[in-house]
């Protein structure tokens, strides 16, 4: 009797093992198309989405391949599914890292096409958004691949790398919105572009979109925007270059920039508004393209009031260009100003988008040249 | 030691994961922007002094639960009048619970399983643990309290990379009347939710202290909410906080360590899964203990069963979609939920001390 029990109860629980534990949602990964990025244009008045498809082959070695889909739609999730036409299999989103919008797109309003990607569970909040400077986006993803197989993955490690670099940087989804959502700043996404040279083409990261609300106006240059990073106070390395004139003649020098600090701080007379911008740049002397000797004592004070002059008027030639060219608050300043007086940005919020244009700044920079790498001296040239 | 009593410390343990509960996973306070850290402490100072109310109730009556006391204090008529109302507070509760668990499940991972079947699954559980009784409650979430605290300060730690202390600032620029309404909100989901261990714990005279219960349990599960809103505030910025339906999933999924640490967004349904279920448990347990004291069957175990169904199948209709979970959890449930954790309590309270007053005279004259 009690072994008999024992059995049941035994039995009642394989039964409920093998009946419970599989998954109702369950999908095979060969079910599924993987997307690693996707790009959109506009088409009449519709969306013309472009797919680039990861597609694993097995074999000897693991074999990566990409294609790329289209398909069209009036929302982006009737051309998402669109794509069943084609490919017989539904897409899967979760290992999308980039989104690629044409700058058409971009001018009537980004919304359109990024609530999808915002709202739906599949999709990460980490994926890039891209804006293209080229007539379309689908012509980005073309291109050829260097380093890896996936294009989309050979982008995100692009922007990832800009950190070495400041042309561009990453602008996952999530920071997007922020930017988007709060008051008192503009948000900005890096650009990318299809680059010539011979019978070949690359894609090329660099530059940035301006917004103001959701709708993109221009762009800035990838020289710019490593100028905004340095306002915004997310540079990471990068590299300074400026040409010293002395009796040997005209020499280019290079600094590695190592580390970076911006503060940013607002002043309230009552009537205008005063951004006071503090960089403070630890740099590597890492190049001295002639013989002046710019690593002696005196050379090398002037060397920094030189670059420290260059940085300075670079920052102020750009907020010029923001006040006046596209008038959208991309570095912030607005919120600098709600962080730190509050009370006063309550009062002039409604007219902040007039008052930004005559938003005055004052600029000091500061460089520490920390060392010059390796070597002491310049290199010598004998007779 | 049939007397369904158990240790402080697992007490306050399964207290603490009761708080953490639906908590962890729909957020609290975030109409208060980046004041949610000041809404959470203002709200724990004003529970304080409910905290003490409910501990000194259940020490006025050691060895009864609250459906006990009330028997006891207003007769059997208007106590059972009471008990009822408790019974559907805690019902209402549980399957609120389960339909925040059905929805997070059904957006998050399966979007094509019908909505009975992870509430079949957690329901069954959660009928099996209460039959066990509150020692086994108690024993299971003094061991799974460590591990989930443990996940959820790794997990924290890891989100610190992506952190930006500018979402904190500027402090109080919500204003005084959001803050405030922010507070009630928080005050009533879920820190006077607690109300309803009045009715599912006993005090031993010897072996428990009910004000340790409760301000630890209260005191740790206030810690573990104000850290994980913290950083979902730091990692999301007010904005975008309020405009999901679960900012703590939302903020785990953005971890990416070096490429290789990343999507690790099962942790925090883990954690959900599992104070979820004492959650759960507690209500449903609360429910059948006054069930049983209202028709006098002596004993709750052998009507778990039908009511933790029952349950399941409120949860089914209990709302129709996630808009109208979301509404009523942030602008109804602190009106609903105020007269069973403030009227009554308050109350009973005034009662029992004024029968406790009257005892002394007696036994002094």
């Amino acid at each position: 009797m009690k072994k008999a029990l024992k059995r049941g109860r035994i039995l009642c629980v394989l039964l409920v093992i093998s009946l419970l534990s599989g998954c109702w949602n369950y999908r095979e990964a060969e079910e599924m198309a993987i997307v690693s990025g996707i790009a959109v244009d506009k088409e009449k008045d519709q969306l013309l989405v472009t797919f680039e498809i990861v597609e694993i082959k097995t074999g000897n070695e693991g074999n990566v391949q990409t294609q790329l889909i289209s398909s069209e739609g009036k929302t982006m999730l009737e051309a998402v599914r669109k794509t069943i036409k084609t490919t017989g299999k539904k897409l899967y989103f979760s290992h999308a890292k980039i989104l690629v919008v044409s700058k058409e797109i971009a001018e009537e309003g980004i919304i359109r096409i990024i609530d999808l990607i915002n709202r739906d569970a599949e999709t990460r909040f980490t994926t890039n958004f891209l804006i293209s400077r080229e007539k379309t986006a689908k012509e980005v993803f073309e291109q050829q691949v260097v380093t890896t197989n996936i294009l989309s993955y050979e982008l995100s490690d692009m922007l990832t790398s800009q950190r070495d670099l400041g042309y561009a940087y990453e602008m996952p989804e999530y920071k997007f919105l922020q930017e988007l959502a709060a008051s008192g700043i503009s948000p900005t996404l890096p650009t990318i572009s299809v680059r010539r040279e011979n019978s070949q083409s690359f894609a090329e990261i660099s530059g940035s979109a301006v917004f103001k609300g959701d709708k993109l106006i221009g762009f800035l240059t990838g020289e710019e925007t490593r100028i905004l990073l340095f306002i915004k106070d997310r540079i990471e390395g990068g590299v300074l270059v400026n040409t010293m004139h002395s009796d040997d003649g005209a020499t280019n020098i290079s600094l590695e920039i190592l580390d970076n600090k911006t503060k940013m701080k607002p002043y309230y007379d009552g009537e205008n508004i005063t951004i006071q911008i503090r960089t403070k740049t630890d740099v590597t002397l890492d190049e001295i393209g002639g013989q002046g000797d710019y690593i002696e004592k005196d050379a090398l004070a002037a060397l920094k009031a030189a670059f420290e002059a260059q940085l300075e008027e670079q920052i102020v030639n750009l907020v010029a260009k923001a006040q006046q060219e596209y008038k959208s608050d991309i570095f912030g300043f607005g919120r600098s100003v709600k962080m730190n007086m509050p009370e006063v940005w309550r009062a002039i919020e409604p007219r902040w988008q007039e008052m930004f244009q005559n938003v005055g700044v004052s600029v000091a920079c500061e460089i520490n040249i920390k060392n010059s790498s390796i070597l002491s001296e310049p290199i010598k040239v004998g007779d | 030691m049939n007397k369904e009593v158990i240790p402080n410390r697992q007490a306050g343990a399964v207290m603490t994961m009761f708080l953490m509960g639906s908590t962890l996973i729909l957020g609290v306070g975030f109409r208060a922007g980046q004041d949610v850290w000041l809404v959470i402490i203002i709200a724990g100072a004003a529970v304080a002094p409910f905290l003490a109310i409910y501990a000194r109730i259940l020490a006025l009556f050691p060895e009864q639960n609250l459906y006990q006391i009330l028997n006891t204090l207003f007769g059997p008529v208007a106590g059972r009048v009471l008990s009822l109302l408790y019974i559907w507070y805690a019902f209402s509760l549980g399957a609120m619970v389960m339909r925040n668990f059905q929805e997070f499940i059904n957006i998050v991972s399966f979007p094509e399983t019908p909505i009975f079947v992870p509430i079949m699954m957690m329901g069954l559980v959660c009928i099996w643990a209460v039959k066990e009784g509150i020692e086994v409650l108690g024993r299971w979430s003094q061991l799974m309290f460590i591990f989930l605290v443990v996940i959820i300060a790794v997990v924290i730690a890891l989100s610190m990379e992506d952190a930006d202390i500018d979402n904190m600032r500027p402090v109080a620029y919500s204003g005084f009347g959001a803050i405030m309404r922010s507070t009630f909100n928080v005050f009533s989901f879920p820190m006077a939710e607690t109300v309803l261990f009045m009715t599912v714990l006993r005090m031993d005279r010897e072996r428990n202290n009910p004000h340790y219960i409760f301000f630890m349990g209260v005191l740790i599960g206030l810690i573990v909410i104000l850290m994980v809103s913290v950083r979902n505030l730091l990692v999301l910025g007010a904005d975008l906080t309020e405009n999901v339906y679960f900012p703590p999933y939302v903020a785990v999924t953005i971890i990416n360590i070096g490429n290789f640490l990343q999507r690790i967004e099962v942790t925090v349904s883990v954690v959900f899964l599992f104070s979820g279920f004492v959650k759960i448990s507690i209500c449903l347990m609360s429910a059948c203990m006054g069930i049983d004291n209202l028709l006098g069957l002596g004993g709750y175990r052998q009507i778990v069963a039908p009511v933790g169904l029952l349950l399941m199948i409120t949860t089914c209709f209990i709302y129709k979609n996630i808009m109208e979970m979301s509404d009523f959890a942030f602008n109804v449930y602190s009106y609903y939920a105020f007269p069973f954790q403030v009227v009554l309590p308050v109350a009973v309270w005034i009662a029992a001390e004024v029968r406790a007053r009257r005892a002394l005279n007696a036994s002094e004259s």
